[in-house]
C-alpha cells in the first residue's frame, strides 16, 4: 500500500474488529464506558490523520498503535491518578490477585499481553502497535508471564 | 495449576458481536460520509431483517446527534487573535501559586460562534497546564474549569431578560462527558423544550461549548426556561442545572442614609515573612521601598515628602507593577491594597513575577484637570529605568485623558471652525500648525481640521500621545494602557 489510507479501508478494519478493539480498551482502562470512547476516538484519530499512514506495516497494526496513544492519553487525562483497575466481570470475588497481579504488570508488558491474548495480534502486529521492534515483543511477552508465575506460582505458561 | 489464557479470558471475558457507531466516528472526525466504504459482506440472510429495523430505529436518533454537536479538532481550528491571548493570559492574574490557572494563552484557539445576544460571535479555548481549560464567549462570558478535577458534567451561565429576573435570556457555558450523543435539552415551563447545539472540541480541551439565546416568547412565568439537562444517547439525564426563580422585592427609592465615616483599614505594620533575595530597594518622594522576590513589600513612609503626604490624606492605595509585553500588547500587570497611610506597611503581593518596575502609593481624592500633581500620583517610586520612563508617559497620557474627557470638553470638541477655537481659547493650550506637529513639554496641543480637531501632548521620554476626533467621535488615540477617554 503507498502513502495514507482511505477511510473505507478504516472502516474496513472498524466494521470487522470492533469488538477486539473494544475488549483491548476495556482492559487497558478498565471501565466500558471510557473504553467506548476510546475506540471511537481511535478511529476518530485515524480518520483525521490518515494521510500519515506511509503503509510500512498493516493499516490494522497502525491503528492499534493509535489505540494504545489514545489509551495513554486517557489515563493522563484521569485524574486522580489510579491504578490501571481490570474489570471485574461482575465477579468481584473472582481471580482478585491474579486480576490485580495483571495490573501491576508495567505497561508495555500488560498491553503485550492484551493484543495477544485480547486482540489475537502476531508478533508482527504487536511491534507495530507498541512501536517497538519484533523480538522485543516476545521478550515482553516472556517477562510477563515469568512475573505472573512469579507472582502467583499455580500460573503456567 | 492455572493457564494464563484462562485467567485473561476469565478478567476481560469476550462479549457477543458489537458493531459500533461508524458514524459516530466519522462526526467525531469532522468527515462526511465522501469516500466509499470497502465493500460491505454481504450479510446473513436471517439478519437483514434486524438490521433493517435497528436501522429505522438508530437513524433518527443519529440525525439529531449529529445536528447537535459539531465536532472540531481543536488543533485545526484558527489560532486566537492576540488581544484574546492576552485576555487568556489575564485570567487568574495575581492568584496565589496553588489557585493558578496556569492559562497556556499562546495556545487559544478559536473553536465556532454562536448567535449571542442577536449577533454571530467567536467562542475562544486554552488549555491549562493542569489538564484543564478555560474559555472566553465574545461579549459573554469567560470560565475556566483549570483542573482536570474541575470537570464537571456541566457548567452553566445564564443571564436573566428583565431586571426583576422573571426569564432566562440566554445560557452558556460547557458539557463535559463521554456519552458521544450527549445532547442538551433546555426545557421550558409550558412542557416544550430546545435542543441546543453545542461544539465539541477534541483533547486536549475535550468538551463542548454551547451558547443559546433563549427566544423571547419564552419570556413570561408560563414559558420561560426552567432546566437545562444534558442527556446521553439513550435519553438518560446525565446532569441538570435549574433555573430557581426567587421572588424579589421591588427596590424601595426612599431617602439615602447617612453614610458612616468611611474608616481606612489598617494594614499590617510587619510581615512574618521577610523578603527574600533577590531583594530590589527603590525611593521617591521620600518613601523608600524594599521588595523580595517572594512578593513581600515593604513601604516606609516615616520621610514621606510634605507634599506627598498632604496629597495623600489617611485612605491610601498601595500597589506595584510589572510591565510586560504579551502577544504584542504593551500593559502594566499592577496589584495592590487599599487601606491607611501609615508609617510602615509590608505587604505581600503573589502572582506578580519578579522583578518588578515600581511602586505606587495613590490617594483617593479625585482627578480633575489640570491634575493637583501633574497627574503624577502622590508617590511613584521607580525601580528600573522601564518603571521611570513608565511614570512619566503615564503622566502625559493622563493629562490628555483629564483634558479631553472633561464634561466641558466632551461638548467642545464635538464643535468645527471658528466654535472650536473660540471654545479652546480660554484653555492653557497651543494651538499647532498642524496634527504632525507637537507642542512644548508639559502642554497639551491642539489642531483643528476641516470636520474635528487633534490633541497631541508628549512625555519627556519622546513618546507622543493622540486624541484624534473627526465628526464628533473619537476616531484614533493611544492612550492606552496609561490612561483611557471616551
Amino acid at each position: 500500500m503507498g502513502s495514507g489510507a482511505t477511510i473505507g479501508a478504516i472502516e474496513d478494519v472498524y466494521r470487522r474488529r470492533y469488538p477486539r478493539f473494544l475488549r483491548v480498551a476495556r482492559a487497558a482502562l478498565g471501565d466500558e464506558d471510557r473504553a467506548r470512547d476510546a475506540v471511537q476516538e481511535t478511529f476518530a484519530r485515524a480518520i483525521r490523520s490518515r494521510f500519515d499512514f506511509r503503509g510500512e506495516g498493516s493499516l490494522e497494526g497502525w491503528i492499534w498503535r493509535t489505540l494504545v496513544n489514545v489509551c495513554a492519553d486517557d489515563r493522563r487525562a484521569a485524574l486522580p491518578q489510579t491504578e490501571t483497575e481490570l474489570p471485574s466481570n461482575g465477579h468481584p470475588a473472582e481471580w482478585p490477585e491474579v486480576r490485580a497481579a495483571v495490573a501491576a504488570l508495567p505497561e508495555r508488558q500488560r498491553l503485550a499481553l492484551f493484543l495477544r491474548h485480547y486482540a489475537d495480534l502476531d508478533y508482527e502486529a504487536i511491534a507495530t502497535a507498541l512501536g517497538v521492534q519484533r523480538g522485543t515483543v516476545a521478550a515482553t511477552l516472556h517477562a510477563a508471564h515469568e512475573s505472573l508465575r512469579r507472582t502467583l506460582p499455580e500460573v503456567q505458561q | 495449576m492455572i493457564d494464563v489464557q484462562q485467567v485473561l479470558e476469565s478478567l476481560v471475558p469476550e462479549r457477543g458481536a458489537e458493531f459500533g457507531d461508524w458514524d459516530e466516528v466519522l462526526a467525531r472526525a469532522g468527515v462526511g460520509r465522501a469516500e466509499p466504504a470497502a465493500p460491505p459482506k454481504a450479510p446473513r440472510r436471517g439478519v437483514i431483517a434486524a438490521l433493517v429495523v435497528v436501522a429505522a430505529i438508530a437513524v433518527p436518533a443519529l440525525v439529531a446527534a449529529v445536528l447537535s454537536r459539531t465536532n472540531v479538532i481543536f488543533s485545526d481550528s484558527k489560532p486566537a487573535p492576540n488581544v484574546v491571548k492576552k485576555q487568556f493570559a489575564d485570567l487568574g492574574f495575581g492568584s496565589p501559586p496553588r489557585f493558578a490557572l496556569g492559562v497556556q494563552a499562546a495556545k487559544a484557539r478559536e473553536v465556532g460562534t454562536f448567535t449571542i445576544h442577536g449577533r454571530r460571535r467567536s467562542v475562544w479555548v486554552a488549555p491549562t497546564s493542569h489538564g484543564g481549560f478555560c474559555t472566553l464567549f465574545e461579549a459573554g462570558f469567560g470560565g475556566c474549569a483549570a483542573r482536570a478535577s474541575d470537570r464537571h458534567i456541566l457548567n452553566v451561565n445564564y443571564e436573566e431578560g428583565s431586571p426583576r429576573g422573571t426569564w432566562v435570556s440566554a445560557v452558556g457555558g460547557w458539557v463535559i462527558t463521554r456519552a458521544a450523543r450527549a445532547r442538551l435539552e433546555l426545557a421550558y415551563a409550558d412542557g416544550s423544550s430546545d435542543e441546543l447545539p453545542y461544539i465539541h472540541v477534541s483533547p486536549p480541551i475535550a468538551a463542548g461549548f454551547f451558547w443559546f439565546d433563549v427566544p423571547k416568547g419564552h419570556s413570561d412565568k408560563r414559558s420561560r426556561a426552567v432546566a437545562l439537562y444534558v442527556k446521553d444517547g439513550t435519553g438518560r439525564t446525565l446532569a441538570t442545572q435549574r433555573f430557581a426563580y426567587e421572588p424579589r422585592r421591588p427596590i424601595h427609592v426612599g431617602p439615602m442614609p447617612k453614610a458612616p465615616a468611611y474608616v481606612p483599614r489598617a494594614l499590617p505594620a510587619r510581615s512574618d515573612v521577610p523578603p527574600s533575595a533577590p531583594i530590589q530597594r527603590g525611593i521617591g518622594d521620600g518613601v523608600s521601598l524594599t521588595a523580595g522576590a517572594n512578593g513581600v513589600v515593604l513601604f516606609d513612609t516615616t520621610r514621606i515628602d510634605a507634599d506627598a503626604a498632604a496629597l495623600l490624606g489617611s485612605s491610601v492605595g498601595y500597589s506595584c507593577f510589572k510591565l510586560v509585553h504579551e502577544f504584542g500588547i504593551f500593559d502594566a500587570r499592577g496589584l495592590g491594597f487599599g487601606g491607611r497611610l501609615a508609617p510602615t506597611v509590608a505587604l505581600r503581593i503573589f502572582g506578580l513575577p519578579h522583578p518588578w518596575d515600581g511602586c505606587e502609593i495613590q490617594g483617593s481624592y479625585g482627578h480633575l484637570w489640570p491634575d493637583r500633581n501633574g497627574s503624577h500620583s502622590p508617590v511613584e517610586i521607580a525601580l528600573t529605568d522601564k518603571g521611570r520612563r513608565y511614570f512619566a508617559d503615564r503622566a502625559a497620557a493622563r493629562d490628555l485623558a483629564l483634558f479631553v474627557r472633561t464634561a466641558k470638553m466632551q461638548r467642545i470638541r464635538k464643535l468645527t471652525g471658528s466654535a472650536l477655537v473660540r471654545g479652546l481659547a480660554p484653555y492653557p493650550i497651543v494651538r499647532l500648525a498642524s496634527s504632525d506637529a507637537s507642542p512644548p513639554l508639559g502642554k497639551i496641543g491642539y489642531a483643528p481640521s476641516a470636520d474635528g480637531v487633534t490633541f497631541v501632548e508628549r512625555s519627556p521620554t519622546g513618546r507622543r500621545f493622540v486624541v484624534e476626533v473627526r465628526s464628533r467621535r473619537i476616531v484614533r488615540k493611544n492612550l492606552e494602557p496609561y490612561a483611557f477617554v471616551f
